[in-house]
């Protein structure tokens, strides 16, 4: 074979997948911009969805990415067909359910990730995925201590600690109000505090503004809200 | 079919040949064993912080101290990935893919001097983005850690190797064409362009983060199927015929091989996106090219094992032999893995199992390849045979009882945990007690074959050091020693015809 035949076959073969999976869907991706909510369609919220990221989640999700949180930890809640995350996402996956309401949760949509400069969707779920992570603690002092010592709640945890983002010191006047783990067994000592770096406090931004909550549009072929009585009537418009 | 209808030609070298050879042998061997050095030590450290890895996903407190927080679990998964691929596996083939190609286009190598100064670039570069990765800075996507100014100096050296390589092509004496060749340049084709496109859409300024997840997914999947894959192909289409003395069964078929490859590979990747937010025809288009990427391997699977009919005892007997047949057996067992991920979504997704096939293709495929090929280069450059045939077999068992359950177990632990996950009662607390089975025998084969490459590279430096065995005869595995070592010429000449 020549070269010539030969990089003519690779040129043919190769520039067909490279046009049609990669360069051609940049454009459509690349302009999706966030869709504002139209009442007269029917939606039940207003402003516009996604609700805007600040500054402070975007360097938390770098600082995500850059620990290797993306490593073990998804975002992605896949449809019926894929594995069962429609369900178990309405709730608080792996623990005691009945504490918790049902969250209002959907299929992650490709707006879900406007805004990132890397789409969170994770490599592994070694851990449970964080589509809505942000509503598995109540305080951002859960989450810090979580950070901590992840072995703190659960000893198994294969959560990697990240006390690097943190810092012990010396307690002086009135002790820090985001200090993590005052007593017990992570305690610091006498006179000590361990407190969150501006990092740990990123990361718990953006982990906290982790809830993919917001319905989506009707104009994106979001669901109609339910009535207060449900009258079972006309079934809802068909996803497109 | 006969010899006769297969357009390959087979003979015995002459003294001319060989005069040549040994020439053209001179040329590469400053750089072939300094990318197979450095590459080596780059394995141990693979296995090394691939060995802690997955101590830490059983127990997870294991070295879990302060000053190590560069070693957590986060950090350290893609450093022991990265540096298999880029490390250990990317040297390998550039060392390997040199030498067969100066074989095979008869060409001297006229600037060695300039491939060992890319090749420090290259490890330079690995070096920066392995301290990037385990200093906290790791950047977003699969086989991407590494980061950007790491990138930047390797794929500049990548370009300074293989445009050898290349131009060795490009000036061959008219007739010296062979099936390794394609495979090779094809390597040294695809990469570059997945490469790029992945640096240029994963870029932070591309304004889709989706974008650039889905670009990183294909390159991931592109560096295993259209450069790791045919460089290990090629080699086995070197050997094989060498080994046995006969030439390539088919030509035919290996042309079927080689462009169903090319056809389908190029489509693979997204498969990993299956249910994420991507229009559906994408993942699923991925999924089929994945599941045909069958056809390639039964092309070059048969046209090997064909090669090979009536002489499959050589295996016994010829260490490169044994290698590339363990590695043929799971160049199929890993592409057959990889259409189940591809087919059951729902059973593999984001779980072990990816790691698993992940491994079984890097290591137990292509390295085992490798192996091979260095266990016939090495005594050609260096003019000294391998001293103990003892510590070959060392390094093939262990291997064989180490490498394979990394991959099995994490495959089958990855059926259960996807399983698992898909009942939103099960807590994460029995998952993990549940896999830790799997990790374990995992990380036992770790243990294995940090040790089979301990005893592989002590023989390797000695045998580089020109402390082998002085014989004509190679150091084979079984006598008596029934084994031609003839080191035949191998050519398709006439198959443009
Ligand atoms: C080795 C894989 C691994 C890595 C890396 C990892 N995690 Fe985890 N993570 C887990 C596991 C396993 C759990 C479940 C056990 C637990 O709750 O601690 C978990 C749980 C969590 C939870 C609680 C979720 C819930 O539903 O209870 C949060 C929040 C979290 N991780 C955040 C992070 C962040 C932030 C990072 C990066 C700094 C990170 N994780 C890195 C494995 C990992």
């Amino acid at each position: 074979m020549s070269l010539k035949s030969l990089l003519l076959g690779l040129l043919a073969t190769f520039a067909a997948p490279w046009l049609l999976l990669i360069v051609r869907p940049y454009g459509s991706l690349a302009s999706l911009a966030p869709v504002a909510y139209n009442e007269e369609a029917g939606d039940e919220t207003k402003g516009f969805f996604p609700p805007t990221r600040s500054a402070d989640q975007a360097r938390g999700q770098q600082i995500y990415f850059a620990q290797g949180c993306a490593q073990c930890h998804t975002q992605v809640i896949r449809p019926q067909y894929v594995g069962g995350d429609g369900d178990e996402f309405k709730r608080n996956w792996g623990e005691a359910q009945e504490a918790l309401a049902p969250k209002r949760t959907r299929q992650t949509s490709p707006y879900d990730y406007l805004g990132e400069s890397f789409a969170a969707i994770g490599q592994r779920r070694n851990g449970p995925d964080l589509a809505n992570g942000g509503f598995r603690f109540a305080t951002r002092q859960q989450f810090l201590e979580h950070l901590y010592a992840p072995q703190a709640r659960h000893e198994w945890s294969s959560c990697p600690p990240q006390r690097h983002l943190f810092k012990t010191r010396v307690i002086q006047g009135q002790p820090s109000r985001m200090a993590v783990f005052s007593q017990g067994k992570y305690a610091p000592g006498e006179g000590l505090e361990i407190v969150p770096s501006t990092e740990a406090l990123d990361l718990v931004d953006y982990l906290l503004a982790l809830r993919r909550n917001a319905p989506l549009p009707i104009s994106l072929g979001g669901e109609k809200p339910a009535p207060a009585a449900p009258a079972a009537s006309a079934p809802a418009a068909p996803a497109k | 079919m006969s010899q006769d209808s297969s357009p390959a030609s087979l003979e015995r070298p002459t003294p001319e040949d060989l005069r040549e050879r040994a020439a053209l042998d001179r040329s590469t061997k400053l750089p072939v064993l300094f990318f197979l050095t450095s590459g080596l030590v780059w394995l141990l450290a693979a296995c090394l912080l691939g060995l802690v890895a997955s101590i830490k996903l059983h127990s997870p407190g294991f070295l879990d101290w302060d000053w190590l927080n560069w070693l957590n679990w986060g950090r350290l998964q893609p450093a022991a990935f990265n540096a298999l691929v880029y490390g250990w596996a990317f040297q390998a083939a550039f060392a390997v893919g040199l030498w067969m190609m100066a074989r095979l286009c008869r060409q001297p190598l006229r600037n060695p001097v300039t491939l060992v100064v890319a090749g420090h670039f290259w490890n330079l570069g690995v070096t920066i983005g392995l301290l990037n990765i385990l200093a906290g800075n790791q950047g977003p996507g699969e086989l991407l850690e590494f980061g950007r100014p790491a990138w930047l100096m390797m794929f500049a050296a990548f370009a300074l190797i293989v445009i050898w390589q290349v131009l060795m092509f490009v000036t061959r004496p008219k007739g010296a064409d062979y099936v390794t060749q394609w495979y090779v340049l094809a390597a040294s084709f695809w990469f570059p362009w997945l490469f790029l496109t992945a640096s240029v859409f994963t870029s932070p300024r591309t304004g889709s983060g989706l974008h650039a997840a889905l670009t990183s997914s294909w390159y991931a999947n592109g560096v295993l199927f259209l450069f790791l894959v045919p460089m290990a192909v090629g080699t086995a289409y070197y050997l094989i015929p060498k080994i046995v003395g006969r030439p390539v069964h088919s030509y035919p078929l290996a042309v079927a091989g080689f462009w169903s490859l090319a056809l389908f590979g190029g489509w693979t990747g997204l498969q990993k996106l299956i249910g994420g937010p991507l229009p559906t025809w994408m993942p699923a288009v991925s999924s089929a090219a994945q599941v045909l990427l069958l056809i390639p391997v039964l092309c070059v699977g048969a046209n090997h094992f064909l090669t090979a009919r009536g002489r499959h005892e050589l295996v016994a007997v010829s260490p490169t032999l044994r290698f590339v047949f363990a590695g043929a057996v799971f160049y199929v067992a890993s592409h057959v893995v990889a259409a189940l991920l591809a087919l059951a979504p729902g059973l593999t997704q984001f779980t072990a199992a990816w790691d698993g096939f992940r491994f079984m293709l890097v290591y137990s495929y292509f390295s085992m390849t490798m192996f091979g090929a260095i266990y016939f280069i090495l005594p050609r450059l260096t003019g000294c045979e391998w001293l103990s045939p003892g510590m070959i077999r060392i390094h093939f068992w262990a291997n064989i009882y180490g490498g394979s359950p990394i991959g099995v177990f994490l495959i089958i632990g990855g059926f259960f945990q996807a399983n698992a996950m898909n009942v939103w009662s099960h807590g994460f607390g029995a998952l993990s007690d549940m896999l830790s089975g799997a990790y374990v025998a995992a990380t036992l084969g770790w243990i294995f074959i940090l040790f089979a490459n301990t005893v592989f590279f002590l023989h390797f430096v000695l045998i580089a050091l020109r402390l082998g065995r002085r014989s004509e005869r190679a150091t084979l595995l079984s006598g008596p020693a029934h084994l031609d070592d003839a080191d035949v010429m191998i050519t398709t000449e006439g198959a443009e015809a």
